[in-house]
């Protein structure tokens, strides 16, 4: 592969995986900090500092990637959030007035989320039954364990695991459903026609021209 | 030693959900987190799990939030409405108004592909079926990896521009215009200059539309926006 200018070769991270790594950034960027934004340039950063590893050759073990991203992103999100702070003690009103809503007010995850997937993954909540939707109630509202949804419902964890499973998919359904043809968190197309990108109005620069190769 | 999680074991413990709970301890935290950032279908499992949360949880206090002080909050509103539309920052920012975003159109390339390419198919798919949102990451993120700088970042800008986050979209044309000479640096300036009007920055945007220059598609509505932007400094 051809990296294109800008960066040495690094042949073992290849775009897809940078995307992948991105998506995985972004999620755990927007859990800790709820700002689609500050999450943004917390992947632009994290990825800028992978690719610098990678063409110093870390990790060197290959398995270990997940961890050795994470731990970047997690310096990076730190870094962050403690800029964050010294805005708001820099602020005229003082930190009190500028404390981030609480906690209970805003999901961090709610950038992921598009209103037209709430509507349809509402339309088919409705369609579980009680039983199944109590269980989707309590494993992903109030975020217990299975071992405690079972004991909750006094049934045995067996039970509780087909049920979920089994209202799961009906609710995955709906959310791919949704996003068909969409590029969602984790899912990256592959584009079937290389193609080069031609700004607004303009015509090819030249057809000769590679995006990436020049 | 590295305690690796593998799917089945995540979704067996019910991992995606309570991580979008926030139930999760830090270590089983740490575990997931460094798996899913490897993972594409755990990552979608989390983006599942925060939309059924979403849809499965009781309605935001709604009534309490918003509904009590709806009088008090239509009243300022609606003074506020009069009084901001009749500022003069509000008026520049008008002139930057970007109604369609600059179009895409994929031409075939000639000979095999890169992973960077179809990287960057990925995004524009999402750019051309106006999913901005999606698109961001996707660019930020090639454009972190300093591949084709000067469309990576035009295209950039222009999500940026359409999620209506002006002062970002400057500084990613500003990089299409740093990039040198390319086919994107005319337009870079004219949607610059959109960018700089939204931030109420006249004076940074009319030197953009200069430099947009006299050829090209945008030339005659740089003209007319510089001749509207000149109009207003000279009562």
């Amino acid at each position: 592969m051809d990296p294109g200018p800008g960066h040495d070769a690094s042949p073992t991270l290849d775009a897809q995986e940078l995307l992948l790594l991105a998506d995985g950034v972004r999620l755990m960027a927007l859990r800790s900090l709820g700002d689609a934004d500050a999450a943004a340039d917390v992947v632009q950063e994290t990825l800028a500092r992978v690719l610098q590893a990678v063409s110093e050759g870390r990790p060197r073990d290959r398995a270990a990637m997940g961890a050795f991203v994470r731990a970047i992103a997690r310096h990076v999100i730190t870094d962050e959030i403690r800029n964050r702070r010294r805005v708001v003690r820099l602020g005229p009103q003082g930190g009190a007035d500028h404390a981030p809503e609480p906690a209970d007010e805003h999901d961090p995850l709610d950038a992921l989320v598009r209103d037209e997937d709430i509507a349809a993954m509402r339309r088919a909540l409705r369609t579980l039954s009680t039983a199944d939707r109590r269980v989707i109630h309590l494993s992903f509202v109030d975020g217990l364990t299975p071992s405690a949804v079972a004991e909750r419902l006094r049934e045995p964890r067996a039970r509780v695991r087909k049920r979920k499973s089994r209202a799961l998919e009906r609710l995955r359904e709906a959310f791919l459903g949704g996003r068909a043809g969409i590029a969602t968190g984790g899912g990256h197309e592959t584009a079937t026609t290389p193609t080069l990108p031609i700004a607004g109005g303009m015509r090819a620069a030249d057809d000769e021209e590679r995006f990436i190769a020049r | 030693m590295r305690d690796e999680l593998t799917c089945d074991e995540a979704d067996d413990q019910g991992f995606p959900e309570r991580y979008a709970a926030g139930t999760l301890d830090d270590a089983a935290v740490a575990r997931f987190e460094s798996h899913f950032l490897t993972c594409a279908n755990c990552q979608q499992a989390v983006a599942l799990a925060a939309t059924v949360r979403r849809a499965a949880a009781p309605r935001r206090n709604v009534v309490r939030r918003w509904l009590a002080p709806a009088g008090a909050v239509l009243a300022a509103g609606l003074a506020l409405f009069a009084q901001i539309h009749l500022r003069a920052g509000d008026a520049v920012r008008s002139l930057g108004r970007l109604d369609a975003a600059p179009a895409y159109a994929g031409v075939a390339v000639r000979g095999a592909t890169s992973p960077l390419d179809s990287a960057f198919g990925a995004a524009m798919g999402a750019y051309a079926a106006g999913h901005y949102d999606s698109a961001i990451p996707r660019l930020r993120a090639l454009a972190a990896s300093g591949a084709a700088p000067a469309p990576v970042n035009f295209f950039l800008g222009a999500s940026l521009l359409m999620t209506r986050q002006p002062g970002p979209a400057a500084e990613a044309f500003a990089r299409v215009i740093a990039a040198g000479n390319n086919p994107y640096v005319a337009d870079a300036h004219w949607y610059r200059a959109l960018a700089l009007l939204q931030q109420d920055r006249p004076g940074r945007a009319a030197a953009e539309l200069r430099a947009a220059g006299t050829a090209g598609p945008n030339a005659v509505r740089a003209a007319d926006l510089l001749h509207r932007l000149e109009a207003r400094r000279t009562p």
